[in-house]
């Protein structure tokens, strides 16, 4: 075989696979996106079953050494944006013990957790790390409400979880991960709350203003030299 | 070799675990419990069943030269096909082998036997050899990751017996070396003393 005949067979195989994969891609990308789209959307209405409807805000930035904030999507019970069930957050932890730990936190409108799920990616180790998935240590967020701190053995109170046995350092990326999504949601919730206070306090300076410049107005009108209208009495 | 030879091969004389020392990285990394193991056995069984058809069908056109090369293209594009199928329409199955399928791409035992039966047999002996072989795998992960789940986490397939806890050493690193090398051990005393009595022996 000529070495011209080596390589076009080489290029053929190549080639013929790279078609193959090509055309596996287009037909199965639209479907596997429409499938992590779903499980997102599974994914948020377990962390915060009473809302209804979801609306991704943006995450902002974050300032925080080891969590990144990926999304944070907020929950209503219906399609009107007054009745406010909760924040959904994901949070990425960089220190765990097999790479990144990714966690969905949905917390309700007094900044407690309601529910903790594990998502993708994680990959700790089986049999030890990937017990953080189990509800023996995630039910243990339920209703805390943030600076929760990882300890060895039994948890006092409501700022404690205990961590898995012989794997700490997941535990305590979970925790972060918790922790940061509850500290992200404040900042937001107050961010938005002072953008509402700015735009009352703009309106009523206006009004201010308004009442003001009418005062003024009214004050000019008294400086004028009023108007005498003599009376004339003639029958004085 | 005649076809129920050729199957039982890979199950027990050339157990591609415990005889040939072959996919050593999956072996250790992947037996901390019963489940994963199989997970991760069926799955490269699958891929070395199709594997060994394309190279066999393959085997004339694909120059001798460029052989390996050959392989790996053909392997590596097949099991990203599979994966994206597999993402696209068995989403749950997907999720729980996870990260295995792209680590099949890089087991030494596709790669050794496309080289080793695949590339010189027909169609029918090279999927005998690929289930034999594969299931050899599967078994071998399996009696590993038995020891390993039952001591180190002690449940077994998930379900907790024993008291469900056990020595973690066991599921780290360390337990996977001890548990292979015990049971290489015995598998080498056992050969060996059938060796001094009759030749044709495990």
């Amino acid at each position: 075989m000529s070495k011209f005949t080596v390589a076009l067979r080489l290029f053929i195989i190549t080639s013929v696979t790279a078609v193959f994969l090509a055309f596996a891609y287009k037909v199965t990308a639209p479907i596997t996106e429409a499938n992590n789209q779903k499980t997102f959307q599974e994914s948020l209405r377990e962390v915060l079953p009473l809302a209804k409807e979801f609306k991704q805000i943006d995450p902002g930035s974050f300032e925080d050494e080891t969590v990144t904030i990926n999304s944070i999507n907020v929950g209503y019970a219906g399609a009107e944006a007054t009745d406010l069930k909760g924040y959904v957050v994901t949070a990425t932890s960089s220190e765990g013990y097999g790479g990144d730990v990714c966690v969905m936190v949905g917390v309700d409108p007094s900044y407690k957790v309601n529910k903790v799920i594990i998502s993708s990616p994680f990959s700790e180790t089986p049999g030890l790390g990937a017990n953080a998935k189990k509800p023996a240590f995630l039910d243990q967020f339920i209703g805390k409400g943030g600076n929760i701190e990882v300890v060895k053995g039994e948890a006092k109170g409501d700022k404690q979880i205990s961590a898995i046995s012989s794997a700490t350092i997941t535990s305590k990326a979970v925790t972060a991960c918790v922790n940061a999504s509850i500290e992200v949601i404040k900042a937001t919730s107050q961010k938005t709350a002072a953008a509402a206070e700015e735009i009352k306090l703009v309106a009523e300076e206006k009004v201010d203003q308004s009442n003001a410049e009418l005062d003024a107005a009214l004050e000019n009108r008294k400086d004028e030299p009023t108007p005498v209208i003599k009376e004339d009495d003639g029958n004085e | 070799m005649n076809k129920k030879e050729t199957f039982l091969n890979g199950l027990f004389k050339e157990n591609p675990t415990f005889v040939l020392l072959l996919g050593m990285c999956p072996t250790l990394a992947v037996t901390t419990g019963v489940i994963d193991a199989m997970g991760m056995g069926l799955a490269t069984t699958f891929v070395l069943i199709c594997s060994n058809i394309f190279i066999s069908l393959l085997r004339k056109f694909i120059p001798e030269t460029v052989r390996i090369a050959g392989y790996i293209v053909i392997i590596a594009g097949f099991v990203t096909i599979v994966e994206m199928l597999m993402n696209a329409y068995f989403p749950a199955l997907a999720q729980s082998l996870g990260m295995y399928i792209p680590l099949i791409v890089v087991n030494c035992i596709i790669l050794g036997r496309a080289e080793a039966f695949a590339s010189k047999n027909g169609f029918l002996p090279s999927v005998l050899d690929g289930c034999g072989m594969g299931l050899g795998f599967t078994g071998a992960l399996m009696i590993i990751a038995t020891v390993r789940e039952l001591l180190g986490a002690g449940s077994l397939f998930g379900l907790p017996i024993l008291g469900g806890s056990g020595m973690s050493i066991m599921i780290m690193a360390p337990g996977a070396f001890f548990t292979l090398g015990i049971i290489l051990a015995v598998i080498n005393i056992i050969s060996a003393k059938k060796k001094g009595g009759q030749e044709d022996a495990f």
